[in-house]
């Protein structure tokens, strides 16, 4: 750099731009703390979300392996499936009209 | 360090250049503080993934006086006729008035890509290789298109030296 641009980069040094306005330092502190509560809003609905899922998941991974929850079809070969019965029920007794038809077809 | 005193210090240290470099793309001061507040807003929420912070804080102003710069001219152009008054970006020195306005006017006869050069390097302080950075372009286009801003803002001043 020669003298005189050294100079010249110096002269434009010296100038100063104008300062920030409180106003404008408020206004950005506002709009910080608007930001930073929908911020949080956000995580704690994700987070929220995140356990809800992983609660239903796990319900549905324990209730097959669960013996006590698992239907046990000793007495139901008398039984007729009625509306209102639990669908594994139904779904036993049309097996059971499966084999039955089976059965009677030469 | 806390959260609520960082901003604050960066603010501090680069509001009033962000302002000035915002305002190349902004009619009126109030559009360029509006520009650089929602660059800075930008830049704090996404800082962390930023390589230079400082490089990446005046790109987002950049993109955000640009935004802002392009629904201004929007109006304008329905608003013709209306011509709002540019007062000085700098604080005036009152021994120095004429000079600065000199100053002032010679910025005003750069090139848009070398002026912004200009802030970003004066009032800026970035580096070349930050400015390279925060304007997309590679570290020899900065350092050129800074060294002839240079040497035009030398031969405005100069030939206006002389006409007095």
């Amino acid at each position: 750099m020669t003298e005189p641009t050294r100079k010249l980069e110096n002269e434009l040094s010296d100038l100063r731009p104008r300062p920030l306005s409180e106003e404008l330092i408020d206004r950005i502190e506002a709009s910080l703390l608007k930001n930073r509560s929908g911020d949080r809003l956000l995580k704690f609905s994700m987070t929220f979300g995140a356990l809800a899922a992983s609660v239903i998941v796990t319900l549905l991974w324990i209730e097959p392996r669960d013996p006590a929850s698992t239907f046990t079809p000793a007495s139901t070969a008398s039984h007729t499936a009625k509306p209102g019965d639990p669908p594994q029920i139904f779904a036993w007794a049309d097996r059971h009209l499966q084999l039955n038809d089976r059965r009677e077809t030469p | 360090m806390n959260d609520g005193l960082r901003w604050r210090q960066w603010l501090q240290r680069h509001g009033a250049a962000l302002v000035l470099f915002a305002r190349q793309w902004s009619t009126t001061q109030a559009d360029a503080e509006d520009a650089m507040q929602n660059g800075f807003l930008k830049f704090w929420q996404t800082r962390s993934k930023a390589r230079d912070e400082m490089a990446y804080l005046y790109a987002c102003v950049r993109s955000a006086a640009m935004d802002l710069g392009r629904s201004e001219r929007r109006r304008e152009a329905r608003e013709l006729g209306f011509q709002p008054p540019h007062p000085s970006c700098f604080e005036p020195v009152l021994e120095r008035l004429e000079r600065q306005a000199s100053i002032e006017a010679a910025l005003q006869q750069l090139p848009g890509d070398q002026r912004e050069v200009i802030v970003l390097k004066i009032w800026g302080t970035l580096t070349f290789s930050q400015i390279a950075e925060a304007l997309n372009i590679s570290l020899s286009t900065a350092a050129s298109r800074y060294r002839y801003a240079i040497a035009r803002l030398a031969t405005v001043l100069a030939e206006e030296v002389a006409c007095d």
